[in-house]
């Protein structure tokens, strides 16, 4: 337990050591959404790509924010496609993202094309393994047809520190228990998905100690070695081809999970 | 000879098709109206194994940001966490059912406020998953 308190204010050091620029980013929605309902749609798209383009800044609500307004910005300036890449972006953040009132029926409808042609959300699968001196963890993200994630970051949650790391393949050194969250990060700094959370890490634990296998003894053949060997490997790919049917007649479905319900919701 | 064949091709397909689970989570009165987002978890050898998978909902009652995984048969534990928009990253509920897959009976995780579990006094950030 002393390990996660540990562990936890050293995130949220991490998290408090973040340039003020979020203030800044705030600051830039309101100032898009002003000139907006002034009608200057040119200088709140401008205002939003810097925004977009700030190495951090933004959150994923503030993201999704963002890309609400350059949508309407952008569909205003008439540029169609900018807008539609703008929708297919907020789709795989939210995919039952809806953008208000104050959409004109026009863009609510590429929306909703947008929608229909979309696929799976956003999301980032990783995969830990050992490796000489440490580990290697392994990630990826899908969902991703607008192309938001910028990189992958690996945070190795050590008992008083948290390690960042970059890229798809990163070596960690240590032993015994990694404990780690990988974040797929996107414009602005933006944290878009994640495989772990920082109160529920993924762990790849210490391995017990395994007791070697005994080899197997070396046998010497005779003169019908060959004989032998012959019946012995026909013999083999019978049982082998009996234990594959077998295997498949017995297999147990793997289990496809379905969105979960929510009793008592309004 | 040819029919029992295909009867057999038939049997092996079916066999191999994935089951469909359904499930629900039932929010403590404590956290209803507060809760605001939820993340789904699924945990590898019950609900104190290895995070296989976390999957956020933005929106309480709304559609997972990501397709649901399909599960390898054994024992998995269905975590569902509870977050408001204030808390960040920090929950404020959470609930965990081990279920032993493949199963096709429904079942219910219940959320509790984190402050009721036996982790009471203990940071939410930091209580046991």
């Amino acid at each position: 337990m002393r390990t996660r308190v540990a562990t936890s204010a050293a995130w949220l050091t991490l998290v408090l050591s973040l340039p003020a620029a979020a203030q800044d980013a705030a600051g830039a929605l309101e100032a898009a959404r002003a000139e907006m309902a002034g009608a200057r749609f040119a200088e709140a798209a401008a205002r939003l790509d810097a925004a977009a383009a700030a190495p951090d800044g933004l959150d994923r609500p503030a993201l999704v924010t963002l890309l609400r307004l350059r949508a309407l910005a952008r569909h205003a300036l008439r540029d169609a496609d900018a807008a539609r890449a703008d929708l297919v972006a907020l789709l795989s953040l939210e995919p039952g993202a809806t953008l208000g009132a104050e959409a004109p029926p026009s863009l609510t409808r590429a929306l909703e094309e947008a929608r229909a042609s979309s696929g799976p959300g956003l999301r980032v699968d990783a995969e830990a393994s050992r490796s000489a001196g440490g580990f290697t963890v392994s990630s990826r993200a899908s969902g991703d047809p607008a192309g938001l994630v910028r990189r992958l970051r690996v945070l190795a949650l050590r008992e008083d520190t948290v390690e960042p790391h970059e890229g798809a393949r990163v070596e960690i050194a240590g032993e015994g228990t990694l404990r780690y969250v990988v974040e797929a990060i996107g414009p602005g700094g933006a944290v878009l998905a994640t495989a772990g959370t920082p109160s529920a890490p993924r762990e790849l634990r210490a391995e017990p100690a395994r007791v070697a296998a005994p080899r197997a003894a070396s046998e010497e053949g005779g003169d019908d070695t060959a004989l032998i060997v012959g019946i012995g490997a026909g013999a083999a790919a019978v049982i082998a081809g009996v234990a594959i049917a077998l295997a498949i007649l017995l297999a147990v479905p793997d289990t496809r999970v379905l969105p979960p319900g929510c009793e008592g919701c309004p | 000879m040819r029919r029992p064949g295909l009867a057999l091709l038939a049997v092996l397909a079916l066999g191999c098709e994935p089951r469909e689970l359904t499930w629900s989570y039932r929010l403590d009165p404590a956290l209803r109206g507060v809760a605001e987002s939820l993340e789904l978890g699924f945990v590898r050898d019950g609900c104190t194994g290895e995070r296989d998978l976390t999957i956020t909902v933005p929106t309480l009652g709304g559609a997972p940001s990501a397709e649901l995984p399909t599960l390898a048969p054994g024992v998995w534990g269905f975590e569902v966490t509870a977050h408001t928009r204030a808390s960040g990253r920090t929950p404020i509920g959470r609930g965990c059912e081990a279920v032993e897959l493949p199963t096709s009976e429904p079942f219910v995780v219940v959320v509790a406020p984190l402050g009721a579990t036996p982790d009471a006094g203990v940071g939410p950030g930091d209580a046991a998953p």
